[in-house]
């Protein structure tokens, strides 16, 4: 296209956008301001793991010893193994545990009666409030040998007790399927808001086209809410180092511990026996890189559907 | 319009309806079992009767929360932080994600990279520490509302949210002269109810729940909440190396009994799970879009 | 006159006043009524409001009345204290006075350099501290670091039992058979209270031993084991692997003849071999703090007013005959920050606290108001025991400041503390005072820390890492006992000293062993307990 004569369509453009971003602009300063000064200032502090950290000197003045924290950690025969658990338990939990809240949702979205609906929603996302202290002596109690419900049940049938807790194929399988059970309602919550604002139409539309229930999930609700999906599975790899404190701790044993010792409750025992920082530190830092490179690749992997981070 | 098919997907709703209703079951047994265990007596807990019913019925666990705890100012206090956080943590969460939403942003990519990678990488406690000293709010609830002025995760899904409404929005908007601001107060927030009712309930819990920062930072008991309480409360000879240190002159009479941990528990959890059902109304299929088409 | 000499002259002049006046003015130390001392307390969510907070309280008022300074409380949250008290030395803004129960913490800060040597101080600014010392010296030994100082605030305490053995003494009726005194006793006993249906209820319902939580560890008492499996052998300080093989193997029997829970191992606070206790599904039960556990004796009175148990020795094994874990006769539990301001208030704080007064006012209110002395010079409540647990139930860690040995011995003798006030407490008497006789006995050995761990050294930096993976060898003997054939108690020998190794055992060896030869004759070692004047004679 010819541009006319003595109107430069560019600059045009130039200065709309600019005059559209001044709000934005002053919308968006007060959370620039905030980034830098409480998430990017405190970054110094990793400084701590190249340092030889003492309380008695500071964080400015503790002496720099390079690499020896990370040395340390890696020539630990723990060490390695403890982040493989870390790695496995994590990314077992999140492949499992996708789907059901995703399940949930749609389940809930198809209630009709209100007051069932809301009945069932909150029900569903009462676990997530409880401490796993709670909840991992319930689980544990749930399959013990002597008297556990299940085990019950299965000499009832006739079968010998089976202890779960104490093989590591079923304990991971209890310690995937435990966390699942807890967040699945909470974790439904987004996907249910996402739900909301698919249109109607859409839903009679594929009726009309002949799909029934199943048909209409499929192809209406799903992918009504797929940039949501794939939105929480990027930010679903943050937490891949992080397996959580507390439900580890209630339900690891002597036995299983070769596959459940994590990085979180490795710091806490250090912790017991005296206080470390720095190797906390470094063992944060190689947390987060390793976070840093599911991420990336996520993302990679997401922008083939269109929707990435960024 | 879904009622003209009802008598067609009776089936489905029906199985949906069952399988949702033995779910919950499951969910709903732990939450019975410690409302039970408030309400029972010592002995009946330690004995390991109590499953979802009490046995041997008895308020006098959350007499002694109330007369031997300072559980009311407690309560108070989480109530204050919550509904003081949350709406901070809206306001500022919409000034946010409608931005990074907007295709012309100037550097919206880069901006969404360095909140992304605030959620992997921190500085750790020690710094986070330092600098909220520094700043002089320590003692204060800003010491819990600034730091935590946004979460990261809910930006990205509220962005997210605001992006997928569409566009076709804009222009209408643009031809009737509205400013961008404008645009975010009468269209956008409208239709983004159901992701602002979310996040209300994200925050208000996480605002409820909050624990490492008040441990950290508020140090007048007097304001403390009650997530701290009851997990001084609840926390027990958990650990080995701690049990061979009993605590001198602490006669285990002097242990706060299970049933008033229970207690405890019931009142710190009972709140947020009242929340949800209020938000409910907004999480409804499709009303407030098909209104636009007209 | 040459002006410029008489100019320089009066220069020097000038200079040298005023520098006699800065001197004076730096000697005259600030007056110790215009400081404020900083002090730590633990919150335990257990005061009443209308009693106030930690930090503000009627006994914050007296503090603040009695002493010339003022005093600020520190409040922290009783498990979470040392992890924010580090944080604040980070910040360089540590409190002034610091009370905490853990050892190895105070020990670490006074390797980190943190802590005040207090020995200049005492005469001066703590005299009630410095009368105590005079009297016991061996707790101050308890408190003296390597460098020969005092760096902590010493205390004393009677020494009380708390790992217990209860045994069913219906169940032994019934079966006709003895309290066990030997290991092999115990099996069979255990063996009987398993098998023979000793509540004659027709079911088989019932488990003879618990080894759940630190049943285990009772368990590798009775055959002598050190926590860190070190023991004082020669004259010198060696790791050794037998006695917990030893033990290993009795409990792997215990377990394959199906005498114990078998998901002892999940039990990660001991409350289901507790429950099987008290719902008489357990004869021989391993308690934490049993003898003094009142709520334990009513729960059991409650559920089987007919039944009955006691407290035994721990039986011999080959290795002889040992006490199980009781309290320590002292150590420190409190220290001055050595980055105070205000060194000479915080030790006469500290001072304050260690005052019979204080104590009697924090355990026992006002006389006249709250107690009376009876005529043999007891106090006694004037309040009900409701009230009295809500008046003074909060105070716990305060009182801890005090050196309880001071106290006269009849106020806190089991008589005063457990006879009239009920039938449970009468049991607990029971328990208590027989508890005394076969648990603190000096002809035993107490193995559990063959030197008071008051003495222990602390580790370097690279060798805690060392004792943070000692776990995993010790969960190699653990599944040595539940694995049945697949894992023999050989097989885990070698699978443990291999691990051992490659840890870094070897190293941690090696230090201990450098450290004991240099130490030897300074370490206070556990059985000095029983010399010490605050060993109670039953």
């Amino acid at each position: 296209m010819t541009a006319r004569v003595g109107i430069d369509h560019k600059a045009i453009h130039r200065r709309r956008r600019f005059r559209r971003n001044v709000p934005l602009m002053v919308m968006f300063a007060p959370v620039l301001i905030w980034l830098i000064l409480f998430k990017y200032v405190p970054m110094l502090g990793i400084s701590l793991a190249f340092k030889d950290f003492r309380l008695a000197l500071g964080v400015f003045d503790s002496p720099w010893v390079g690499l020896q924290n990370f040395q340390l950690l890696f020539t630990s025969p723990l060490l390695m193994g403890i982040v493989r658990n870390t790695l496995f338990l994590s990314i077992a939990s999140i492949a499992a545990g996708f789907s059901f809240p995703i399940l949930l949702a749609v389940m809930l979205n198809e209630v009709r009666q209100m007051g069932f609906k809301r009945t069932m929603q909150t029900v569903f996302y009462l676990p997530h409030f409880l401490n796993w202290v709670i909840i991992g002596g319930i689980v544990i109690s749930v399959f013990s040998i002597e008297n556990g419900p299940i085990n019950n049940f299965l000499v009832a049938l006739g079968f010998e007790p089976f202890p779960f807790m104490y093989r590591p194929t079923s304990w991971i399988t209890i310690f995937v399927g435990s966390g699942i059970w807890k967040g699945v309602g909470f974790g439904s919550i987004i996907y249910l808001a996402a739900m909301g604002t698919i249109d109607n139409q859409l839903y009679d539309a594929a009726e009309i086209d002949g799909a029934g229930k199943l048909g209409q999930i499929w192809h209406v609700t799903l992918p009504g809410i797929r940039p949501t999906i794939i939105i929480l599975l990027i930010l679903s790899m943050n937490n891949v180092m992080e397996v959580g404190f507390d439900q580890v701790f209630m339900l690891q044993n002597a036995i299983v511990r070769p596959v459940s010792e994590v990085i979180s409750t490795f710091s806490y025992r250090m912790a017991i026996s005296g206080q470390n920082y720095s190797i906390t530190t470094a063992l944060g830092l190689m947390e987060s890189t390793i976070g840093l490179v599911l991420v990336l690749a996520t993302n990679q992997f997401a922008k083939r559907f269109d929707s990435s981070l960024w | 319009m879904a009622t003209l098919h009802k008598n067609r997907y009776t089936g489905f709703f029906i199985t949906n309806g069952v399988l949702l209703f033995v779910g919950s079951i499951t969910m709903l047994a732990p939450v019975l079992h410690i409302i039970a265990q408030s309400f029972s007596s010592s002995t009946a807990i330690l004995s390991g009767q109590v499953t979802v019913f009490p046995i041997g019925f008895t308020t006098v666990a959350y007499r002694q929360l109330i007369a031997g705890t300072p559980v009311v100012r407690s309560f108070i206090n989480s109530v204050h932080i919550t509904i003081v956080g949350t709406a901070i943590n809206l306001f500022f969460s919409i000034l946010a994600a409608y931005p990074l939403s907007r295709p012309y942003f100037y550097g919206r990519r880069f901006f969404s990279l360095a909140l992304v990678f605030t959620m992997l990488f921190g500085g750790g406690l020690i710094p986070s520490f330092l600098l909220v000293r520094g700043l002089g709010l320590t003692n204060t609830y800003f010491s819990i509302w600034l730091p935590g002025l946004i979460s990261v995760y809910l930006i990205m899904i509220l962005r997210t949210y605001f992006e997928g409404i569409p566009k076709s929005l804009d222009e209408a908007s643009r031809i009737d002269g509205a400013t961008e601001t404008q645009l975010l107060l009468r269209v956008y927030l409208p239709l983004a109810v159901p992701a602002l009712a979310a996040l209300t309930l994200f925050y208000a819990v996480q605002n409820w729940n909050v624990f490492r920062q008040v441990l950290l930072y508020i140090s007048d008991s007097s304001k403390q909440n009650l997530n701290v309480l009851v997990r001084t409360l609840i926390r027990s000879q958990l650990v080995l190396e701690e049990a061979t240190q009993v605590d001198p002159g602490q006669e285990m009479e002097l242990t706060a009994p299970e049933s008033v941990r229970a207690a405890g528990i019931v009142v710190l959890v009972l709140p947020v799970m009242m929340i949800y059902p209020f938000l409910q109304k907004h999480f409804v299929k499709g009303v407030l879009l098909g209104s636009i088409k007209g | 006159m040459n002006m410029k000499r008489v100019g320089v002259t009066l220069l020097l002049l000038v200079i040298a006043t005023g520098f006699a006046f800065a001197t004076g003015a730096g000697e005259a130390a600030v007056s110790i009524e215009d400081v404020t001392v900083r002090a730590t307390i633990y919150d335990r969510g257990r005061i009443s409001e209308d009693l106030g907070t930690m930090s503000d309280n009627a006994f914050v008022d007296l503090v603040n009345e009695s002493l010339p300074f003022q005093v600020e409380y520190v409040v922290y949250p009783r498990w979470e204290q040392e992890e924010l008290l580090n944080a604040a030395f980070a910040a360089g803004d540590a409190p002034d006075y610091i009370f905490s129960y853990g050892a190895s913490y105070n020990k670490g800060k006074y390797a980190e350099g943190l802590t005040l040597a207090l020995d200049d101080y005492l005469e001066q600014y703590a005299p009630t501290t410095s009368e105590f010392v005079a009297q016991y010296p061996v707790l101050r030994d308890l408190v003296t670091m390597p460098d020969g100082n005092m760096h902590m605030f010493p205390i004393g305490q009677r020494i009380g039992p708390n790992w217990t053995l209860f045994v069913r003494t219906d169940w032994l009726d019934n079966l006709g058979m003895e309290i066990p005194t030997t290991v092999e006793e115990l099996y069979d006993v255990a063996y009987a209270f398993t098998y023979e249906d000793p509540d004659d209820n027709g079911e088989d319902d019932t488990l003879g031993i618990n080894l759940s939580w630190i049943g285990s560890l009772m368990v590798d008492i009775m055959f002598g084991r050190s926590e860190s499996d070190f023991y004082v052998e020669d004259d010198e300080y060696v790791l050794s692997w037998d006695r917990l093989e030893a033990s290993t193997e009795f409990k792997k029997q215990l377990y394959d003849a199906g005498l114990v829970d078998r998901d002892f191992l999940t039990d990660n606070n001991g409350n289901k071999a507790k429950q099987d206790f008290l719902t008489g599904r357990l004869g021989l039960y391993f308690a934490n703090n049993g003898v003094r556990d009142g709520n334990l004796h009513l729960a059991f009175l409650e559920n089987f007013p007919e039944g009955s148990f006691v407290p035994i020795a721990f039986p011999e094994s080959e290795f002889g005959e040992f006490n199980p874990i009781h309290d320590g006769p002292g150590g420190g539990r409190s220290f001055v920050n050595s980055q105070t301001d205000v060194p000479e208030a915080a030790v006469q704080y500290g001072d304050f606290m260690q005052q019979i007064d204080t104590y009697i006012y924090l355990t026992y209110g006002t006389e006249g108001e709250t107690f009376e002395l009876n005529s043999a010079g007891i106090p006694e409540f004037l309040v009900d025991s409701e009230e009295r647990t809500r008046l003074f139930g909060w105070t716990t860690d305060l009182r801890n400041h005090f050196p309880q040995i001071l106290l006269p011995q009849v106020w806190v003798s089991p008589e005063t503390r457990y006879l009239d006030r009920g039938p449970e407490w009468d049991m607990v008497y029971d328990s208590y005072t027989r508890g005394i006789e076969i648990y603190i006995d000096a002809d035993k050995e107490y193995a559990w820390t063959p030197i008071s761990p008051g003495s222990m050294p602390v580790l370097p930096n690279s060798l805690e890492l060392v004792t943070a993976s000692r776990q995993e060898v010790y969960d190699i003997w653990t599944r040595a006992i539940v694995s049945g054939d697949a894992l023999t108690i050989s097989e885990a020998r070698e699978q443990a000293d291999a691990m051992w190794s490659s840890i870094g055992g070897p190293q941690l060896e090696e230090f201990y062993a450098e450290w004991f030869e240099e130490n030897k004759d300074n370490v206070v070692f556990a059985q000095q307990w029983y010399n010490s004047p605050t060993y109670m004679d039953p």
